[in-house]
């Protein structure tokens, strides 16, 4: 009974956390700019990461170790080192990213400017690390972030031409900008398969000390969790394609744009609910990753392996994104670090 | 084994590195600039034309919005920059003119609360917008 009960609460956190900021954006860009064409990549990205999850969940299960355990065992240091490397520096940037966020919904909610907010929010999440528990890490913020469900209840209000909808999960080839189309494509992928996802995944099966019984559990969170996110990253594509594209709007280029998604359903409660979604100074899942370095390193099990597996989920959203990633060097920077 | 899997691997990540680096750089030159500067400054112009109507509805608030139009003035001031050294008619270094001027107004509107101002910042928009043809518009690439 209680395995099962970890099936809601798994989804639930999995749909809380799927859908950052990073994701959200490209969606965005990709729905404004070709309309219902890209939901195939979105659908693409998430069976990829259904997978990857699930074979994660299940490698830890039986191993009892977790991927970057697995990895460093199997191929020996050398070969993990630039793994290693390459994984802090890219968290490094996204963590710093995930501060710009924060502070950039800072200047939204109050006008004042994002430079502004780096200290304060980088403060308050290190103040959720330090004090914070465990339950009100990964639980807590993972349900605040389940306001992006409005972003689903848009699409819904918004009647779309559900055939054409369908009509975009099969791959097309594009009428215009075809370059900007393929580019879009493979930044869809890059927001979708996000590394620290299976990589917390399998540190969070060992620290709950999962075992075989839980392959069907495991199998139920990825698959249910990932495609209710999937879902998530879809409403946002067409949300965009019906309030940003359908008003003229084709190149979202500027973080300021965004909100205007959500108003023309919601009115004002638009604006608040992208704000508030924007301020979630992280999922559960990355706010998570100290802890379980922690974890790991008390219970002795893993050594530089075992910490990097909880660096590599140290991973935020790439809130830069908002600001930066519309520019193609800057997209592809992160579509190359995520 | 495990050695021929991890070259295998890091075979595959470079030729997939290598292909999104050649997709990001064919879309950072596109052959046609001075379209999509065009298009950027059309969306510009419709983002503020949604923009003013959210504000005249409550939907967005004054700090926002007027934060959202100078971000908006910056961007179709920069086409209409660009536009002016091209070799383009005068009609449209006229049209972009327009386009500039009229964000800078409706920012002006939005910051003193006269609904007034931005009503007529709109119409001003709607009327470039309507004349604005982006092959028209368009930056020949022979000039800078």
């Amino acid at each position: 009974m209680k395995k099962l009960l970890e099936i809601p609460l798994g989804v639930v956190t999995s749909v809380g956390g799927f859908l950052e900021v990073g994701s959200l954006a490209t969606a965005a860009q990709a729905g404004a700019m070709f309309r219902f064409q890209l939901v195939w990549a979105i659908l693409l990205g998430t069976i990829c990461i259904i997978f990857l999850v699930e074979m994660a969940g299940r490698f830890a299960a039986v191993s009892k170790h977790t991927i970057a355990d697995g990895i460093r065992e199997r191929f020996g240091f050398n070969a993990f080192l630039w793994p290693l490397v390459s994984t802090l520096l890219v968290n490094f940037l996204v963590l710093s990213a995930e501060i710009g966020g924060v502070s950039i919904a800072g200047e939204l909610a109050t006008g004042i400017g994002f430079q502004w907010w780096a200290l304060p929010a980088a403060f308050i999440a290190w103040l959720l690390l330090w004090k914070g528990t465990f339950g009100l890490i990964e639980k807590g913020i993972s349900l605040l972030g389940l306001v992006t469900l409005c972003f689903v209840v848009a699409a819904v209000i918004l009647k779309p031409d559900w055939t054409r909808v369908g009509v975009g999960s099969v791959p097309s080839l594009p009428h215009h900008d075809t370059a900007t189309y393929w580019f879009m494509a493979v930044s869809i992928l890059g927001a979708s398969i996000s590394p620290y996802l299976f990589m917390f995944y399998s540190a969070g099966a060992i620290e709950d000390k999962w075992n075989k019984s839980y392959l069907g559990i495991n199998r139920a969170i990825a698959g249910l969790g990932m495609s209710f996110g999937g879902t998530i990253s879809i409403a946002v594509l067409v949300v965009a394609a019906l309030v940003l594209g359908a008003n003229g709007i084709t190149q979202v280029d500027d973080y300021h744009q965004l909100p205007l998604m959500l108003t023309p359903v919601f009115g004002f409660w638009g604006f608040v609910l992208f704000v508030r979604r924007s301020a979630s100074p992280a999922s559960g899942r990355r706010l998570r990753s100290p802890f379980s370095r922690h974890t790991s390193s008390r219970r002795g099990s893993g050594g530089i392996g075992a910490r990097t597996a909880s660096l590599v989920t140290i991973q935020a959203s790439p809130w830069f994104t908002l600001s930066q990633s519309s520019r193609p060097p800057f997209r592809l920077h992160w579509a190359l670090i995520r | 084994m495990s050695r021929r899997v991890l070259k295998f691997a890091s075979n595959t990540l470079c030729r997939l590195l290598a292909a999104v680096l050649l997709a990001g750089l064919a879309a950072c030159s596109s052959s046609n600039t001075g379209d999509k500067q065009a298009q950027k400054a059309k969306s510009a112009a419709n983002s503020a034309i949604m923009l003013i109507d959210n504000w005249t509805a409550g939907a967005a608030p004054s700090h926002y919005a007027a934060a959202t139009l100078r971000s908006l003035a910056q961007t179709l001031a920069d086409y209409e920059r660009r536009i002016q050294t091209a070799d383009v008619s005068a009609p449209s270094k006229r049209l972009a003119l327009q386009l500039t001027e009229a964000a800078e107004r409706a920012e002006d509107a939005v910051t003193t609360g006269n609904r007034a101002q931005a009503g007529q910042a709109r119409q001003d928009f709607r009327t470039a917008i309507a004349k604005f043809t982006v092959s028209d518009f368009a930056v020949h690439r022979t000039n800078p």
